[in-house]
């Protein structure tokens, strides 16, 4: 992104190749003009929009950075006045145990719901990508969570999932399962996190299975049939023809949703804020927490940083992947 | 394209697609107007906000820029002609309210020729737009203010400092809490305080009283469940600040206590606290007064179940007296005070809302002029009666034509409220969770009352420390 926009204008100009001699009428354009337009103007062009990306992108982390090593807090806004404290929040994050458990937390947790996400996403397409009667209404349906705003979700989920007047409760014991009479789904994190797991899988596989019924498609029918011919069953079909083709698509969109569950915010902040007692905690709310509620700037921070290292890091080994995979 | 595939899927998605974005449009356009898309929160914890500290010896007097009675803000008309100001206040929860302080907003630009541009914050997301309007410079000239959070905002110096008016008798708690380190920043706009809010029909039903002390509480419950298929009372988890940290004081104890030198310390991990708090969780733990599920809830929870009649008494404000009416006019409600604590007295918080001017506006006159507007006695009356609030001065409490329910509001209000400990570090308390998480943690029952209150003033140390 930083080559965007600012190269170095001492560059040679390339070697001017010999210019097929014009009608004496047109003005002959000389080397300069040619290395303008070859070079100086697209970066012209680009330039605006590369200066916005900056401003909303590369600013803000480089300011968070900055913060992270220093003891900011509310004041530090209005007077500009802050010290620097080193690698203190730094510190704190690796010491302190609960910061150190939402981590961990955030990682399992986030990794869970790749792997919930990517089952049912690639089960609907594959369901999807058959010719049947109603299929049509099956995939708008399919879309439907998609398009719903994040928070009006989560409060519905919270709702399905409350202990007394739940949708969640009324159906499992309508089906017999008396267990489920006044069930508390957040009382203990364990449980807390599958209904919360449960609403964002729910949210997130129509993304999955509408690009992967895109890729689906783009599979030719001749290998199928091949395949079909050589006696290969749905699973092997599906494990080695269908998987390997799709390789990069699958690829880009575990990383897609690693960086989307990494961010959850909305679901647990409506459905437990955290609770109870901070055992639903994501890395996501711990940050908002130390920030808004503690006017912590500089170890919220600290926390978001570590956030930024390791979704640098699964993009990074994304690109690796692909780059062994030759292709792009 | 393999045979059968049509792409009606995708011209659906793309109409789809197309309605999504229309909608967060409107949703967009509805944010704007201060419309939540959230459930309405009825009566948020959060506007409870405290105010008096008995210990905090620095009575400083209640400053507040209480109008004389003529109403008129201290301008002749067209005294503030061109002048603009933003005012942000609290959702009060429904449209008329909205409407009646639109009301106000606009008779007062007309008597004065200002222009206000008039703001409505939901509760829930207020604090963050402070905190986000301070960082980025970009305040508004008026707002209302949480009582807890006053002092903690106006540790940074946003709020101007009002006019002592000297004369007039406050809430005291209200006073205290505008008034952090003596001086004075927020002017007291409204107040109210908790009952006991019952279902008559089954006290009358199994002869019983509402309870007068704590063991009371804990018989009539037993009854009820007994006698009854009803939750008892409505003892919360995650919502539980303004439930537990009340019964503190109930007990004889003190949550924090000022010394000589003006700073502050935790106490309330001594005996008297720990017995609150141990009393508070047993009665969902021990005498299962509250489904398993209420370790999670919040008093709009509890409010819930007393309007489906699963729960026969809950601790509520006027405002969810008045939710509670709303929705079950058949329901025969009662209202008594809550009961006594083993110390013989029912301390409960005074909660309610200043009104602050922020020192960077451009407009102070207008700004100044506004709050004293909205501040004058029958506008304050006529808001405060209509949100189930009272008045933040005795003066019109007792002006007020109350029905029996309000009396006992009333007199919770005047006779037994008292604040949080009034420091900047409060509101940070309560974001951190600090004491719902040592509630939920002894429901749990991980860690004992004594090792989680412990932990609790550690912090509270740590941050009085800082």
């Amino acid at each position: 992104m930083s080559q965007l926009g600012t190269r170095p204008t001492g560059e040679a100009a390339s070697p001017s190749e010999p210019v097929a001699s014009a009608p004496p009428a047109r003005r002959r354009r000389g080397p300069n003009r040619r290395f303008f337009e070859a070079r100086i103007l697209p970066a012209l062009f680009l330039l605006p929009a590369a200066l916005f990306i900056f401003g909303l992108t590369v600013w803000p982390v480089l300011r968070a950075l900055q913060l992270s090593f220093t003891n900011a807090d509310l004041s530090m806004f209005m007077t500009g006045e802050f010290d620097y404290i080193g690698l203190a929040n730094y510190v704190e994050v690796a010491t302190d145990a609960h910061l150190r458990g939402v981590f961990v937390t955030t990682a399992v947790f986030g990794l869970l719901c790749v792997l919930g996400t990517m089952v049912l996403g690639i089960a609907v397409a594959l369901l999807l990508n058959r010719a049947f009667k109603g299929r049509t209404l099956l995939a708008i349906l399919v879309l439907l969570p998609w398009a719903v705003p994040r928070v009006a979700v989560a409060a519905l989920w919270e709702w399905i999932f409350h202990d007394q007047y739940g949708l969640a409760n009324w159906m499992l014991t309508s089906v017999g399962m008396e267990f489920f009479e006044g069930f508390a789904w957040f009382n203990n994190r364990y449980v807390a996190f599958t209904a919360i797991g449960i609403a964002i899988v729910w949210q997130s596989f129509p993304f999955v299975a509408l690009a992967m019924l895109a890729g689906l498609q783009s599979v030719p029918n001749e290998v199928m049939d091949a395949a079909r011919v050589d006696g290969a069953g749905a699973w092997q079909r599906v494990r080695r023809i269908i998987l390997p083709m799709l390789k990069p698509l699958l690829l880009v969109l575990i990383v897609i949703s690693t960086i989307w569950n990494f961010k959850i915010f909305d679901q647990v902040f409506v459905m437990t804020e955290g609770g109870p007692a901070r055992q639903t905690e994501l890395l996501a709310i711990t940050t908002w927490r130390e920030a808004f509620t503690q006017h912590d700037f500089g170890l919220a921070s600290a926390l978001a940083m570590g956030m930024f290292v390791i979704l640098a890091g699964v993009t990074l080994l994304y690109l690796w992947l692909i780059r062994e995979e030759g292709e792009l | 394209m393999r045979p059968g595939l049509t792409p009606h899927p995708l011209r659906a998605l793309l109409a789809l697609l197309a309605l999504t974005v229309l909608l967060a449009a409107c949703e967009a356009e509805e944010a704007a107007e201060g419309e939540p898309d959230e459930p309405d929160e009825e009566e948020p914890d959060e506007a409870e906000p405290d105010a008096d500290e008995p210990d905090a010896e620095d009575e400083a007097e209640p400053d507040e820029a209480e109008p004389d009675e003529d109403d008129e803000a201290d301008g002749a008309s067209g005294d503030h002609d061109g002048e603009s100001i933003t005012v942000w206040i609290m959702q009060p929860g429904s449209d008329d309210l909205e409407e009646m302080l639109e009301g106000f907003t606009a008779d007062f630009e007309e008597e004065t020729g200002a222009d206000v541009d008039l703001l409505f914050q939901p509760w829930p997301d207020a604090h963050d737009a402070f905190t986000t309007a301070i960082a980025g410079d970009d305040m508004p000239d008026v707002a209302e203010m949480g009582t807890t959070w006053t002092p903690e905002f106006g540790e940074l110096g946003v709020f101007a400092e009002q006019e002592d008016s000297g004369d007039v008798e406050y809430i005291e708690a209200l006073v205290e809490s505008g008034t952090p380190e003596g001086t004075p920043l927020g002017a007291p706009w409204y107040a109210g305080a908790r009952a006991l809010i019952y279902n008559a029909e089954v006290f009358d039903e199994l002869g019983l009283e509402p309870p007068e002390d704590w063991d009371e509480l804990v018989d009539v419950g037993e009854t009820i469940q007994a006698e009854t298929d009803m939750h008892a009372y409505g003892v919360v988890g995650a919502g539980a600040n303004h439930f537990v940290l009340p019964r503190v004081w109930q007990a004889g104890g003190e949550i924090g206590e000022q010394h000589d030198d003006g700073t502050w310390e935790a106490t309330l991990n001594e005996q008297e606290g720990v017995e609150a708090f141990d009393e508070y969780a047993s009665l969902w733990s021990e005498h299962e007064f509250a489904p398993d599920g209420a370790l999670n809830w919040d008093v709009n929870d509890a409010q819930d179940a007393f309007i489906n009649e699963d729960m026969a008494m809950f601790e509520g404000l006027g405002p969810n007296l008045g939710v509670v009416q709303g929705e079950a006019e058949d329901l025969e409600v009662g209202v008594a005070p809550l009961p006594e604590g083993p110390a013989g007295n029912r301390d409960t918080l005074a909660g309610g809302s200043h009104l602050v001017r922020f020192a960077d506006s451009q407009s102070p006159e207008t700004a100044q002029a506004y709050i004293e507007y909205l501040l004058a006695d029958e506008r304050v009356a006529e808001f405060s009666e209509a949100v189930g609030f009272f008045p933040g001065t005795i003066e019109g409490i007792e002006a007020m034509d109350l029905d029996e329910h309000g009396e006992v509001f009333a007199e919770m209000l005047t006779d037994h409220s008292r604040s949080y400990p009034p420091t900047a570090e409060w509101g940070g308390f309560e974001g951190e969770a600090l004491f719902t998480d040592a509630v939920q943690l002894i429901m749990q029952g991980d860690v004992s009352a004594q090792e989680a209150l412990d932990d609790v003033a550690d912090d509270m140390n740590d941050a009085f420390q800082e």
